[in-house]
């Protein structure tokens, strides 16, 4: 690669150290505007973060456009038009030139950006290290001379760093150092699905669908940042081991879609419970009478009815509501969920 | 006391990295000493945390320390010698030469460090970016030259940083800031006191001895990870209620900040009424429903129609599940927090 100016290098370590900045990534996107206007001059400049669940660009920073402008931008079809211009895979910051469409063809462009004056961009799509799509970074000008060819090589070194500031896993991986002895961990999207998390290893448990993550997503709706439950790590042998489950909330940040963290870490069990009567814990968590409990694990009433009362000593409550009621704020109870997944399978 | 000095940005971004590592702070000490090791070839080292309830200093990581000085190093000499040197008024880096007083008048260096052969030293102490004093960097040498005032300088710069990746409250703040509505909130230390929680400020109801700290005290004793109920704001029966939520810190030994208290608006309360969320906290306490009447003063027939209310407000198919999902939404008044009337 070319050798840089000097000035062109002090551009980059500005970036990279807004990049490395601790916080909030929206801090960091609006702090890119300088930056950004140092590597080509110009009049307007955006950064969003795409979320991929409702396939909108969502805005970290907007700077010098009109509110016509900035409505449009707000909508669908700023996601077609940079996937038009091929700002969803890797490749070079494009110019106007550098389009692999006639620009015309694009409504952002022909109906917004031009009737507001804007003649010329320079924009490149952003990737985390790991290659996750993460959005784009735009420049607009005025002025219609292209932005120089040193201005896209700049662009193109500065858009990994770019990428970096504006990434939304950062945050969301050092909710998950929270629970030091965790295993393996995810993060849940708004849709139920999952991604990877960095510096923890996924598990065969947290798979999209699974009875894990479907029990998991049945408890966000108390707006618990914390949520804690148990999970056998094998299904079947009751005299395996277990899993504590922890589930956190991510704070809100654009794009959106990531909303909890699942965690598992390695678990005894708990105040001498065995795995059926976690499992009745679960049951009663749910407010279950004793009956319809004894039939969901093929047990008569009079022989749970006694497991009962040796819960509420091991727990050391005076009532099922108290029990139940502490097996939920410990977290020591196997989601109902995952003991009817279990039965459905064994039928 | 040698030392070389490599680039000032590597050493930050080296230091910086090791504050995100998943280890727990002895772990982040023993990296934070190796860094230090190669910018301060010393033949003693330290990091140390002053544990303010317990009055003492804890190493989080120790070399070349004889044994003798490190008795001495855990008792209260060593916090009377770091007030002697103010190192809470965070000054900059001292070499033993720079020491407010003369050095042979602290016991450290006169009994034990300097009979077993060290000549020099430097003291550097660590002082969190909001300005909270943590502990110290130590470390002595043989060699009685000192380290040069370009080394001092750059630990000076380390001692925010290092401090940064040593801080307990930054997993606590992490944790409350889960929270995103707390409107106040404090930590609960393992001796029964309470420190601030950065960045969010303390509240009335929330002052060492009120009622709400014990019942959070209880949850945490009784090993709940976390724990949200209503509280009363005020003495008057239809007073407004703001909701508690208690969260378990995560362990971060040397350290014993137990749990999170905070504060938060109540939020939706289902149009559930003062006696309907008293009676719904008895039962979650434990408390038989045929015994509720009697502690509440009201007839038996008045606890069940409070009962069946609720759950039609929560909108449960038994009375069972709506006790549950009470618990479970923090939708009610532990019996700790409602004034016998």
């Amino acid at each position: 690669m070319m050798r840089m100016s000097a000035a062109d290098a002090s551009v980059l370590d500005e970036i990279a150290a807004i990049a490395v900045m601790p916080g909030d990534l929206v801090e960091r996107a609006k702090a890119l505007l300088k930056p950004l206007q140092r590597i080509t001059p110009c009049d307007a400049a955006f950064i969003t973060a795409f979320d991929p669940e409702r396939r909108v660009q969502t805005p970290l920073l907007r700077h010098g456009y009109t509110a016509a402008v900035m409505r449009a931008l707000d909508g669908p079809q700023l996601t077609d038009d940079v996937e038009q211009a091929g700002l969803h895979g890797p490749s070079l910051p494009v110019r106007m030139g550098d389009l692999p469409v006639p620009v015309e063809t694009l409504p952002t462009w022909s109906q917004h950006l031009y009737p507001a004056g804007i003649r010329q961009f320079l924009s490149t799509g952003l990737f985390a290290r790991d290659g996750r799509y993460l959005g784009v970074v735009a420049t607009n000008s005025a002025d219609p001379r292209p932005a120089t060819e040193a201005a896209r090589l700049l662009l193109a070194r500065a858009a990994p760093w770019i990428g970096h500031a504006v990434d939304p896993l950062r945050t969301v991986s050092a909710i998950a150092r929270l629970v030091g002895d965790a295993v393996a961990g995810v993060a849940l999207t708004r849709a139920a699905d999952i991604v990877p998390l960095t510096g923890l290893p996924g598990h065969p448990l947290l798979a999209p669908g699974s009875p894990v993550v479907l029990a998991a997503a049945a408890r966000t709706a108390g707006g618990h940042p914390l949520t804690t439950f148990l999970c056998p790590d094998d299904g079947e042998d009751p005299g395996g081991g277990l899993f504590r489950v922890s589930m956190l909330a991510c704070p809100p940040q654009p794009p959106g879609h990531l909303r909890r963290v699942l965690l598992l870490s390695p678990a005894p069990y708990p105040h001498g419970l065995t795995r059926h009567e976690l499992q009745i814990l679960g049951l009663l968590i749910e407010g279950w009478p004793l009956a319809r409990i004894a039939v969901e694990l093929s047990t008569g009433v009079r022989v749970l009815t006694g497991d009962v009362e040796l819960i509420l000593a091991k727990l050391g409550a005076a009532s099922r509501h108290m029990a139940a009621a502490r097996a939920l704020r410990r977290g020591v109870y196997i989601p109902a969920e995952l003991t009817r997944s279990v039965r459905r399978e064994q039928r | 006391m040698t030392a070389i000095t490599p680039p000032a940005h590597q050493v930050l971004d080296e230091v910086t990295a090791i504050g995100g590592h998943r280890g727990g702070l002895p772990e982040r000490a023993e990296e934070l000493l190796d860094v230090l090791h190669r910018l301060v070839r010393f033949d003693a080292g330290r990091i140390a945390l002053f544990d303010a309830p317990r009055h003492r200093q804890t190493d989080l990581a120790i070399r070349g320390y004889p044994d003798r000085a490190r008795q001495y190093l855990a008792g209260p000499g060593a916090i009377h010698d770091a007030e002697l040197l103010g190192l809470h008024r965070d000054p900059p880096p001292m070499r033993i030469r720079d020491l407010p007083r003369p050095a042979a008048e602290f016991p450290i260096w006169a009994e034990y460090l300097h009979p077993a052969g060290f000549r020099e030293g430097v003291l550097v102490p660590l002082v969190t970016p909001d300005g909270r004093y943590l502990g110290l960097f130590a470390a002595m040498s043989h060699d009685a030259r000192p380290v040069s005032d370009a080394t001092c300088a750059l630990l000076g710069r380390l001692s925010r940083p290092m401090a940064h990746a040593l801080d307990p409250m930054r997993a606590i703040e992490a944790l409350a800031a889960l929270v995103t509505d707390a409107i106040a909130g404090v930590v609960l230390t393992g001796s029964g006191g309470t420190v601030a929680l950065p960045g969010l400020p303390g509240h009335r109801l929330l002052r060492p001895g009120s009622p709400i700290l014990a019942e959070a005290r209880t949850c945490y004793d009784d090993g709940d990870t976390r724990a949200t109920f209503l509280t009363p704001t005020g003495p008057a029966a239809p007073s407004g209620y703001l909701n508690v939520t208690v969260l378990a810190c995560p362990d971060q030994p040397p350290h014993e900040l137990t749990a999170v208290v905070l504060l938060r608006p109540a939020g939706d309360l289902r149009h559930l009424c003062h006696r309907e969320m008293t009676v719904l906290g008895m039962l979650i306490s434990g408390c038989a429903i045929g015994d509720v009447g009697a502690r509440l003063r009201i007839p038996a027939h008045s606890v069940r129609v409070a009962l069946e209310q609720a759950r039609a407000k929560l909108g449960t198919s038994s009375s069972a599940a709506a006790v549950m999902r009470a618990a479970d939404h923090g939708l009610y008044l532990p019996p700790s927090l409602i004034r016998s009337a």
